[in-house]
């Protein structure tokens, strides 16, 4: 059923109607967000059931605008690596999700040669989150701050350190670098 | 900029998913059926989803958020007789009449400002596993009868309404009792939507503009506050406070410029009413919700 309203629905009160925008205006980015690192579909559903009913829960302490985006993925991120540490749980709520998510078949991701993802495998967690919050969710240093919690100054560095070991790595796969033009030759050879 | 290592990190990206889908919806209804807040914080990443038992209120929402489909339903079964004025205040004997007839028990809610103890109670002496929730409604659902089991989380067909004879102006019908099967096994929680008290919060409610609320039939969804404000002073509705829709600035406003436009409202006690606003760029073409009972001219 839709949120269509029409006669005889609720007006809902101020806590269901901020969240029920905040839902809408999010959900597909900390959808996309799960489900480009997670495996499994059952997976994909708990973590983003479990986001959004943190999200629901401590409603007040949402930051307002866009920065409600980088909470989500912030909660999101926790709720992910909390996850894969409890494998067994299953939330009750996303039943139909689960569903839907079951049925639904991934399209395979375009990973330009088997090298290039190889040489993405062979980063650390840590510069592949870095580095899929940019080019995933397309964040800037300073958002992928906000996500991280940690300083702008030090995201920036840590960017740009990630940036060079993955440019080194592909030079190192032998891939031609000249395909991802002259910026990524040169923070392989150093010159930046 | 480091466009072209990002641009490489991009091209690796997996799908994002199927996007907003029916399940998703799904989902938020069922996240906003628990109560939200720091009362039920508990660590945000840690145990799973709230599921089960959920609280008195919390049913209510979440009975009245599916809107006419769901009362509907609620309201094919079962035979509780609720006065027809629904105005007997404290003092009688008993709060409820119970009797059985014909392998129902009919009950008739005698003091709708019982405590849900007293009620109770005497429910357990009929041999009735039942709570019962006499709560101040809007207008709509006044009389309005839900009939759920919380410990199985759903509605209750067993359990029916007997609706008054005739013409009827509420959205959900015009029950004037309950029924329940002699031989009905469980627990039941029903709610019952009766009058406020002047001041009194509703806790259940429906839009400002469905069947016997003030605005039915009346398209004020993409007018202006000034005009809404005068609509619902006509109707007797003289307070107002407003839920700015704005992600960015929303919240809960005591005043909005006259100019803003509203896209929804709700009453939330006797004379007072909340509206949706948002600072629109121009007044729309003025909607509504019309029902079924409209007039057509």
């Amino acid at each position: 059923m839709s949120k269509q309203r029409k006669e005889g629905d609720i007006g809902p009160p101020a806590p269901e109607h901020r969240f029920e925008r905040l839902y809408l205006a999010h959900y597909p980015a900390v959808a996309a967000y799960v489900t480009r690192r997670t495996e499994s579909t059952d997976d994909i559903a708990d973590v983003i059931a479990e986001t959004f009913t943190t999200a629901w829960r401590r409603l007040d302490d949402i930051p307002q605008g866009d920065e409600a985006r980088l909470w989500l993925y912030a909660v999101a991120r926790r709720v992910l690596a909390n996850h894969f540490r409890a494998q067994e749980r299953r939330s009750a709520l996303a039943v139909r999700l689960r569903e839907e998510l079951a049925t639904w078949s991934r399209p395979p991701a375009d990973r330009d040669g088997d090298a290039t993802y190889q040489a993405f495998r062979r980063l650390s967690p840590d510069d592949r989150e870095l580095l899929t919050l940019v080019g995933w969710e397309g964040l800037s240093s300073a958002e992928v701050a906000r996500v991280l919690g940690c300083s702008r100054g030090a995201a920036r560095l840590r960017l740009h350190r990630a940036r060079k070991r993955l440019a080194k790595e592909l030079a190192a796969a032998d891939l031609d670098l000249t395909t991802y033009g002259l910026r990524a030759v040169a923070l392989a050879e150093g010159k930046s | 900029m480091n466009t072209d290592v990002d641009r490489v990190v991009a091209h690796l990206s997996p799908g994002a998913g199927p996007g907003m889908t029916e399940g998703a919806h799904a989902l938020m209804r069922d996240i906003m059926a628990a109560e939200p807040g720091p009362a039920r914080a508990v660590a945000s990443t840690g145990a799973g989803a709230p599921v089960g038992r959920r609280g008195r209120r919390s049913l209510v929402l979440r009975a009245a958020v599916p809107g006419v489909a769901l009362l509907a339903a609620a309201f094919l079964g079962l035979s509780w007789l609720l006065p027809a004025g629904l105005g007997l205040g404290p003092g009688t004997a008993a709060a409820l009449d119970i009797k059985k007839e014909d392998g129902y028990y009919v009950i008739e809610v005698k003091d709708l400002y019982a405590e849900s103890a007293t009620y109770e109670a005497q429910l357990r002496d009929a041999g009735l596993d039942v709570t019962l929730n006499v709560i101040p409604s809007t207008p709509a659902l006044v009389g309005s009868v839900f009939p759920t089991s919380l410990t199985e989380d759903r509605y209750l067909d067993a359990i029916k309404t007997i609706d008054r004879p005739g013409e009827c102006d509420k959205m959900g019908g015009c029950p004037i009792g309950v029924k329940i099967p002699e031989n009905f096994q469980g627990h039941a929680e029903i709610t019952i939507g009766r009058e406020a008290r002047p001041g009194e919060p509703f806790q259940n409610g429906t839009a400002i503009d469905a069947l016997g609320e003030p605005l039915h039939c009346l398209p004020y969804i993409g007018r202006t506050v000034a005009e809404v404000r005068g609509m619902l002073r006509e109707r007797g509705v003289t307070d107002l406070v407003f839920d700015d829709m704005d992600p960015v600035s929303g919240g809960t406003k005591e005043s909005v410029p006259d100019s803003w436009l509203v896209e929804g409202g709700s009453m939330r006690e006797p004379g007072k009413a909340s509206l949706n606003v948002y600072e629109g760029s121009e007044p729309q073409e003025p909607g509504g919700r019309r029902g079924e009972n409209c007039p057509t001219s």
